[in-house]
């Protein structure tokens, strides 16, 4: 039986164990790139071109953006139009104007850097706009494993949108949205309680785009925008702006892209990654890579306010007048929430 | 001592004997086993084949000298089956145009051996030991072959207590994989679908269990394993790296036998023995997993919530009819199941049936015929959320498959056959399952192909030192419709916007046909008694692909016909080898070069869409690929251990240049494969550390996989962190290195007649090595980009296995 001794031992020390870690792999990451974002649509607004470098892998945090200041910005149309987008000093590497595209037009941006080189997008043309119905919202409560692994059940509120399509004219649209939601200050933290409004960051890295070729029919119903949890934000009140944009489908293609490039799972059946090719070249040397989008779009919104009551439900605000537990620091002064302002919105309900 | 001088006077008096008989035969000795064995009767298996081609030889008739009413012939694989009393037997192994053989086998245990028969022109002039020639590597005219006896596969890694002819073969020299838990393996620089494998003739698209830690091939059936790295026989084609052809051994035909082991991740039986005497058997095998236990194990809630069960059921029938005619079948069962976390749910099976018959017309001519009907299943579900579906796609196929053996004179050879496939491939169908499911059903119409490959194979021992093998297949192929296909603009790419006509085939209307010719061409000199050169070439082309764009095959990838717009890809492969034995064959050496061309590959666009794709053709470039370099092989036999070192270095490159700048990979330039991984080192050890056991090391080492990375990232709109990626493949993952051990008590048992035991304990990646199963890149918040690891196997993996056989 002695042989079998050591071989049991090594049985009964060992693990079995599978495990995901952080590795590094000495990759010298010292390389940046030329980044444009920007957007021009059939409504009259004010417009940005942002320009900046990428930021180098593994330095600062995230969404570091390190503008490219003094840079010539021009939108362009097919007829000559030439529309000078000028930097905000407040906000360096922002290129701002007040403009307005024409459906039927074509129009792409030049960027002259200061180096020297100029960038230009691939003209794109202003499609129909396509009219938002409607935008709606309605609250599940769905059951979830936690991380601890215990089976928990969690409130959500999920806002859709219902549109119609012309049968012969089936177009390629995104969606953004934003979010404001009242907060209130209470007595006796606050000796004299006020009101904030809050800038929801609802849409970072959401992506929503639709290929209207596929759909079966010409209506497109409940198609989800945004999905959050319900929580202190629908206290009072929850606005939801939505902006349903017309893009091409080159454009379609590239978020598409950036939507599965960003959702990578790390598996050996993940498709191999790569760099996404958007619709700028840099025509001094078309060899250096450029990254970003100039986005050419029709546009139309709607604006819904959501009181989750309506539903049956209601969201508890973590601020409470007579109890022992101790309220958070902004139940005694609301603009210590980022992006917070006392200015109530013009078209709050009340 | 007393023991070894019985041995050597045995021995010299055979030698004796023969010589003063004046016969012109050749003696071996084969010992199996110790001799302190308590069980009156053992089995032996072997197969029988040829010295210089290594083809199995059909019809070789074994008889048991002194009880000339005992004996066997080798089935349509070269593979016999008979039972010997304790110690020693004379077996005498005749066929025609060959020299008749006489082996002294010296059996205590069960066990299988290798029998090398030379046409009656060569001598053979040296004693064999433990059952397999040691001059087979010098007096093979096919250069770039490996062979793996069920001795040597004992030998090799066990994860979870597991023998495995997939991790066996990836120990060999010129073989790798993707990583632990890859589907399949690459040889020489090739892709996974590029290798033709079978299981007794029966083609087999995925090899694994488990999506990649076990092998379908069932281990206690398993009685030969031949990898053809570089030359193949004419009578094998349709794919351009390599042929695995895996043989299963014939049941008892003298008595039932059953036979097994319990591990902890599976078990595995199997029940054997003669339909009647001597005359016909039967095996029946099969194994069931059970590791959902050792998932749960696993410190992640995502690995406890996955579920894991394959189970593979085999039955085998050989029957000899008459003295010249032989039946038999074998149909193979497979079926696996893996739900990762209740959201995703594969499931794959594998159904065969191979039939043969094999005459012998006259001493000088025999014919084979097989047909192997089977078919693939593979079903992805996508369990939660909005997206519940099911998508399912099928590949099915028949292999009539008919070879005549002709045996000129005592020095040449030619064997002539010809080799249908037919298939019928269902690309992809996705359903909704439920009424909640927003998916919208899509199906893909079907594909249907056929090929036919008469072949050609010519075999020539010019001198005892000189052997020529020439082979050609021919294959026409045709791709059979219905089917819509687009045309484009000439030199555009293939996109929806250079569409020029559309094309519409009917039923049974040819859509495409392509022809091509393959020469085989092999050729060994003998520089001197312990040293020869081989070289071959050969040229290749392969008409089923599998569509992944993955660094590692998948079960749910597409299997893809050659058609209007994808024609079929080529192979130019070279080899050059020297083999040198040193010390009469104890110490056998070699080094071997190869090297492969190929003029139009397929790869796949930046974020190609493959799944249900009805125009995938504009998903696909066209490019070309190359793959290079040198294998060294050491092989050491000693009395109580073994040793076996091998070393590779190879390169597998790849160039895309598009006429269309979006579409040119890297600028035009080369680049490393996803399956490029320059240096591959494997050791292993065998030694008897006491009466009864036996200590087994592995060790493995190769290059880490190429990897494309994030260099920068950047935001657009409300999309933050959307990475920049370098070049494809430009670095690589950490190295590979993983050591095994196993440790073999046995057998066990008072009356070994009745019961007999072994018990294995193993240890795979014994320093727990986190072998990275794969790396991505991961952004959180407020942090920069990750690079993680995953490391499926990321601790030692001990198991212990108990065999048992009565």
């Amino acid at each position: 039986m002695k042989n079998i001794f050591i071989p049991a031992l090594f049985f009964l020390l060992m693990m079995c164990s599978s495990c995901i870690e952080e590795i590094d792999l000495n990759i010298d990451t010292d390389q940046s790139f030329v980044v444009i974002d920007g957007l021009i649509g059939d409504e009259l607004q004010e417009y940005v071109v942002r320009v900046n470098t990428s930021a180098i892998i593994g330095v600062g945090n995230d969404n570091i953006l390190n503008p490219i200041s003094g840079a010539n910005v021009y939108v362009v149309s097919d007829s000559g139009e030439k529309m000078e987008f000028i930097e905000d000093p407040e906000e360096l590497g922002a290129y701002k104007a007040v403009t307005q595209a024409k459906v039927g037009s074509s129009y792409s941006v030049e960027v002259n850097l200061p180096d020297g080189s100029k960038i230009i997008s691939t003209p794109t043309e202003v499609l129909q706009k396509v009219p938002l119905q409607e935008v709606d919202f309605f609250v599940t409560a769905d059951g979830e494993i936690n991380s601890s692994g215990n089976f928990v059940t969690l409130e959500y509120v999920n806002v859709f949108l219902n549109t119609t399509f012309d049968d012969n004219d089936r177009p390629f649209l995104r969606w953004r949205a934003e979010g404001i939601y009242e907060f209130q200050e209470v007595y006796p933290m606050a000796f004299n309680p006020r009101k904030c409004y809050i800038n929801d960051n609802i849409d970072i890295n959401n992506i929503q785009i639709f290929d209207g070729t596929l759909l079966n029919g010409v209506e497109l119903f409940d198609q989800p925008v945004f999905r959050t949890r319900m929580n202190r934000r629908f206290n009072v009140i929850y606005c939801a702006h939505v902006t349903q944009y017309r893009i091409s489908e080159q454009e379609f293609d590239y978020w598409a892209n950036v939507d599965q490039l960003t959702n990578i799972d790390g598996t050996l059946f993940d498709p191999p990654p790569a760099t996404i090719r958007g619709n700028l070249t840099n025509t001094t040397d078309p060899s250096v890579n450029v990254q970003g989008y100039f986005s050419v779009v029709s546009l139309s919104s709607k604006r819904i306010f959501i009181d989750v009551q309506r539903e049956g439900f209601f969201a508890e605000t973590d601020c409470t007048s007579f109890t022992f537990r101790p309220n958070p620091p902004e139940c005694a002064d609301c603009t210590t929430i980022q992006r917070s302002t006392l200015e109530k919105p013009d078209y709050w309900p009340f | 001592m007393k023991i070894l001088n019985k041995y050597l006077l045995v021995y010299v008096l055979c030698l004796l004997f023969f010589a003063l008989s004046g016969q012109e035969k050749s003696i071996e000795q084969i010992i199996i086993g110790s001799p302190n064995a308590k069980s009156t009767t053992y089995e032996l298996s072997g197969l029988v084949q040829d010295l210089t081609t290594q083809e199995p030889i059909i019809g070789a008739n074994i008889t048991v000298i002194g009880e000339e009413s005992k004996g066997t012939s080798t089935d349509v694989s070269g593979i016999f089956s008979i039972v010997l009393p304790n110690g020693e037997s004379d077996l005498k192994i005749e066929v025609l145009g060959y020299k008749a053989k006489l082996i002294n086998v010296k059996i205590y245990e069960d066990g299988a051996i290798r029998v090398n028969m030379i046409q009656s022109s060569i001598e053979l002039e040296q004693v064999t030991i433990k059952g397999k020639s040691s001059r087979d590597n010098i007096e093979s005219v096919i250069s770039g072959l490996e062979q793996i006896n069920i001795a040597e596969l004992k030998q090799m890694s066990r994860l979870m207590g597991e023998l495995d002819v997939l991790r066996s073969i990836q120990s060999l020299s010129g073989v790798t994989s993707t990583g632990d838990g890859a589907s399949g393996f690459n040889v020489r620089g090739g892709n996974a679908d590029e290798n033709l494998i079978l299981q007794d003739d029966a083609l087999i698209l995925n090899p694994s269990h488990t999506l990649g830690f076990f092998s379908l091939f069932h281990p206690d059936l398993v009685g030969s394993v031949n990898l053809y790295k570089g030359d193949q026989p004419a009578s094998l084609g349709g794919r351009l790296s390599s042929v695995l052809d895996v043989k299963l051994r014939e049941g008892n035909n003298e008595e039932y036998k059953f036979n097994g082991g319990i591990g902890l991740a599976s078990s595995r039986l199997t029940f054997e023995g003669p339909i009647k005497k001597q005359k016909g058997s039967f095996i029946v095998g099969g194994r069931i997993s059970y590791m959902d236990w050792i998932l749960n194990q696993i410190k992640n809630i995502n690995v406890q919530r996955s579920k894991a069960f394959f189970y593979d059921l085999t039955v085998k029938a050989d029957s000899r009819l008459t003295d010249k005619t032989k039946v038999g079948f074998t149909a193979f069962l497979s079926a696996d199941e893996f739900n990762f976390a209740d959201e995703v749910n594969f499931e794959y099976e594998t159904r065969t049936v191979t039939g043969y018959v094999n005459h012998l017309f006259s001493d000088q001519w025999s014919l084979n015929f097989i047909l192997n009907i089977g078919d693939y299943n593979s079903s992805l579900f996508d369990i939660q959320g909005n997206d519940v579906s099911k998508f399912t796609n099928k590949v099915s196929y028949i292999r009539p498959n008919i070879k005549s053996l002709y045996q000129l004179d005592d020095t040449k050879r030619i064997t002539i056959g010809a080799e249908i496939n037919i298939f019928d491939i269902s690309p992809g169908d996705i359903a909704p399952e439920g009424t909640m499911s927003t998916v919208l059903p899509q199906s893909l119409p079907n594909e249907r192909a056929a090929a036919i490959s008469p072949n050609i194979q010519y075999e020539w021992d010019i001198d005892p030192t000189f052997s020529l093998s020439l082979g050609l297949r021919y294959t026409t192929y045709n791709r059979i419709g219905a089917g819509e296909f687009f045309t484009y603009a000439e030199g555009a790419p293939k996109q929806e916007r250079t569409v020029t006509d559309i094309l519409t085939f009917g039923d049974g209307e040819s859509i495409a046909k392509y022809s091509s010719f393959e020469p085989r061409l092999s050729i060994r000199k003998n520089i001197t008694d312990d040293a020869s050169i081989k070289a071959s070439f050969n040229k290749s082309y392969q008409y089923l692909n599998q569509i992944s764009n993955t660094s590692s095959s998948t079960p749910i990838d597409i299997w893809q016909l050659s058609d209007y717009h994808i024609a079929p890809q080529v192979a130019y492969n070279y080899s050059l080898g020297w083999f040198q034995n040193f010390k009469d064959g104890a110490v056998q050496s070699s080094i071997q070069a190869f090297y492969r061309q190929q003029p139009d590959i397929i790869e796949y666009k930046d974020f190609a869409d493959l799944l249900l794709n009805e125009n995938i053709e504009r998903e696909l470039v066209n490019g070309e690929g190359q793959a290079y370099g040198v294998e060294l092989n050491y092989k050491r036999e000693m009395e109580r251990s073994n040793l076996q070192v091998n070393y590779t270095y190879s390169r597998s490159l790849r160039r895309v240049v598009e006429n269309d700048e979006q579409n040119a990979i890297n600028n035009g330039d080369w680049y490393a494969s996803n399956f490029d991984k320059p240096h591959s080192l494997n050791l292993r050890y065998s030694k008897k550390i006491a009466r009864m056991s036996e200590l087994s090391v592995n060790f493995t080492y190769s290059t880490g996989r190429p990897l494309t990375v994030p260099i920068s990232n950047f935001t657009v709109d409300n999309i933050r962190n959307i990475p920049i990626y370098s070049n494809r493949n430009e670095f690589r993952i950490p190295d590979y290195h993983r050591l095994d051990v196993s440790y073999s008590i046995g057998p066990f048992g008072k009356n070994l007649d009745k019961w007999e035991s072994t018990l294995i304990f193993s240890v795979f990646n014994l320093y727990g090595r986190d072998n990275a199963y794969s790396v991505f890149f991961r952004q959180q918040p407020s942090r920069s980009v990750q690079a993680l690891r995953i490391a499926t196997l990321g601790a030692a993996f001990p198991s212990v296995t108990y065999n048992f056989k009565f």
